[in-house]
């Protein structure tokens, strides 16, 4: 393993002084950027701005061929079948609302009085991936079940398989817990659902960073994540969905861009991903991301994996080590490269997390400290917070020893 | 108000430290006062911190003396941060004994200190001089308020006084 990573100094951060002594470990709340994609970003910006699909001037219509030139090459990336099953929205919380609303609310609408009817989602959902849910199930008087984990944190596919039945309309889980860290089966977990005629969804928020999705294999009927977890910017998410399924859903905000045509008494929707793209597209986020994935494609996906994998093996071990690390899941012992999770949260003993997260701040670590917006995780998990630390391509062997030095002081210096 | 010289010497020293963990405060963190303390309560409420999940539980005893309601006795308890058990530390400390104004009066300058002015603290200074630090790190003011928005709801639970 290399002791310095060699992609860190692609990140302009790390050349500022403001932050001279930065130590990022808090990529599964967003990633660093890259200077290609901030350049890509302020390129756009600068020289190639306007609205798209509305203009019929060259630099619009530029701009709209540019937006539908990334649907392919998003489709590309992760195995869709064309860009016309690709959406794109602010991010993985925009894209799971919409499906709620678009696609599953018709369904508990359809619901007769008196029809049973359950939503499944898993125990290690985000809150993304559970209000939304949460609210559908109430306001329709209908169950939301949670399928149990195992020890190692993944879902349990036979508690789940045994929560799906014939009233189960929708099945939402994630693809990588933002807690846990470790991939989920989601190819056998879908299929389980297809041969009940459910349909599914995938929340690949955390789990994209490994470039490795093919949601052809996967066979799932949305999956969705956001561009700042692939080193992109921020406000731009991705909705696939399989086959038509677009077509015979409703436009979940409605506005500009959406629409056939439109009297004062009614409307009539356009067809395809555009349908659920109201308003002005967010092209520099969108030129953003494709320039993310470019970045990574030309680095190489797997050189980056079997880098942060080494390092993620080296920070288990070091923080093992350590006499007061409390992990809120214990690693096992295999060495599979599904089981390497390349973040993890833990508690140090008698001190809080949250003085945890500002004395490491002190040393100029940026970590997690809280419930990472998966409460309920966290009660299962019998704890009210917990620390985590999660890797980029930027980290290094240095980040790993700085981390394992500042949690030692500071238990040393907190605890009870 | 001037900081005593011992004062100095700690700030000296916790800022080699953290700036934010004086020694001062982590002297309340480690030994609280009113922690698991028990007491006869006339109200206990529980606040929570939405944003980590911290709960904390303020009871207080109350008493009618001189034509005014009385802390005569108050406790919490409860899993926090050291910054919020700090704060409650010197919670205790200071307003047992205080009438139900001079407590609502010392929390809205707290309040206001640590939320837009660091010169609302005025008198107080000196006492609450291990939080004050905090207004300098905005995340943590929740934590350290947490006790005190706590016990301005336990008053509210209070029967009539006298």
């Amino acid at each position: 393993m290399s002791i310095v990573s060699p992609w860190k100094h692609d990140f302009p951060v790390y050349l500022s002084h403001a932050h001279p002594n930065l130590c990022y470990l808090d990529s599964a709340a967003t990633c660093l950027t890259p200077k290609h994609v901030a350049d890509a970003v302020f390129h756009y910006q600068c020289y190639a701005h306007a609205n798209s699909h509305k203009g019929l001037y060259q630099l619009s219509a530029s701009v709209t061929e540019r937006v539908e030139h990334a649907r392919e090459q998003v489709a590309n990336f992760i195995g869709a079948h064309s860009g016309e099953n690709i959406s794109f929205n602010h991010g993985t919380t925009d894209a799971i609302n919409l499906v709620a609303y678009s696609f599953v609310e018709p369904l508990l609408i359809e619901k007769q009085e008196g029809d049973q009817a359950n939503i499944v989602i898993s125990a290690a959902e985000h809150h993304a991936n559970l209000l939304p849910w949460q609210r559908l199930a109430q306001q329709y008087n209908v169950e939301l079940r949670i399928a149990p984990l195992n020890k190692d944190g993944t879902i349990n596919q036979a508690n789940l398989s045994a929560l799906l039945d014939s009233d189960t309309i929708f099945l939402a889980i994630t693809h990588c817990s933002n807690v846990l860290g470790l991939m989920n089966p989601v190819a056998n977990i879908c299929r389980i659902a297809r041969n009940k005629g459910i349909p599914t969804l995938i929340d690949g928020a955390q789990a994209i960073c490994k470039g490795a999705v093919d949601v052809s294999e996967i066979d799932c009927d949305f999956y969705v994540f956001s561009a700042h977890k692939i080193y992109g910017p921020t406000g731009c998410g991705v909705l696939y969905a399989k086959g038509s399924l677009f077509d015979s859903m409703r436009p979940y905000q409605l506005g500009g861009g959406v629409i056939e045509s439109v009297n004062y008494q009614q409307s009539r929707f356009i067809t395809g991903p555009l349908k659920f793209e109201p308003g002005s597209h967010n092209v520099a986020a969108i030129v953003g991301l494709i320039e993310a994935i470019d970045y990574m494609t030309d680095i190489s996906w797997h050189d980056v994996n079997q880098y942060i994998d080494n390092l993620a093996n080296y920070m288990h071990s070091e923080l093992e080590n350590l006499p007061f690390y409390q992990p809120l899941i214990k690693r096992g012992d295999s060495n599979e490269k599904e089981k390497i999770s390349t973040l993890v949260s833990f508690q140090v003993k008698k001190v809080h997390c949250h003085d945890i997260a500002s004395l490491l701040d002190n040393d100029g670590i940026a970590i997690r400290a809280g419930h990472h917006c998966a409460q309920p995780l966290h009660q299962t998990l019998g704890v009210n917070a917990s620390i985590r630390a999660s890797l980029g391509l930027y980290n290094d062997v240095s980040d790993i020893d700085k981390l394992v030095a500042s949690l030692t002081t500071a238990h040393k210096m907190m605890s009870l | 108000m001037a900081l005593t010289k011992k004062q100095h010497v700690d700030q000296k020293e916790s800022r080699q430290q953290h700036q934010l963990y004086q020694t001062a405060l982590l002297a309340h963190h480690k030994q609280p006062i009113g922690f698991e303390v028990a007491i006869n309560a006339d109200a206990s409420h529980e606040g929570v911190n939405p944003a980590c999940g911290d709960e904390i539980t303020v009871s207080c005893e109350i008493k009618h003396q001189h034509e005014a309601s009385v802390i005569t006795a108050i406790a919490f308890h409860g899993d926090s941060c050291a910054i919020c058990r700090a704060s409650a530390s010197i919670m205790c400390q200071e307003v047992q004994g205080k009438t139900l104004v001079e407590t609502q009066v010392m929390s809205r300058q707290l309040t206001g200190a640590l939320s837009t002015n660091i010169s609302m603290i005025g008198e107080l200074a000196e006492q609450f001089s291990p939080l004050l630090m905090i207004q300098q790190f905005p995340v943590r003011k929740q934590c350290a308020l947490l006790p005190w928005n706590t016990l301005m709801e336990t008053l509210k639970c209070l029967p009539d006084q006298p």
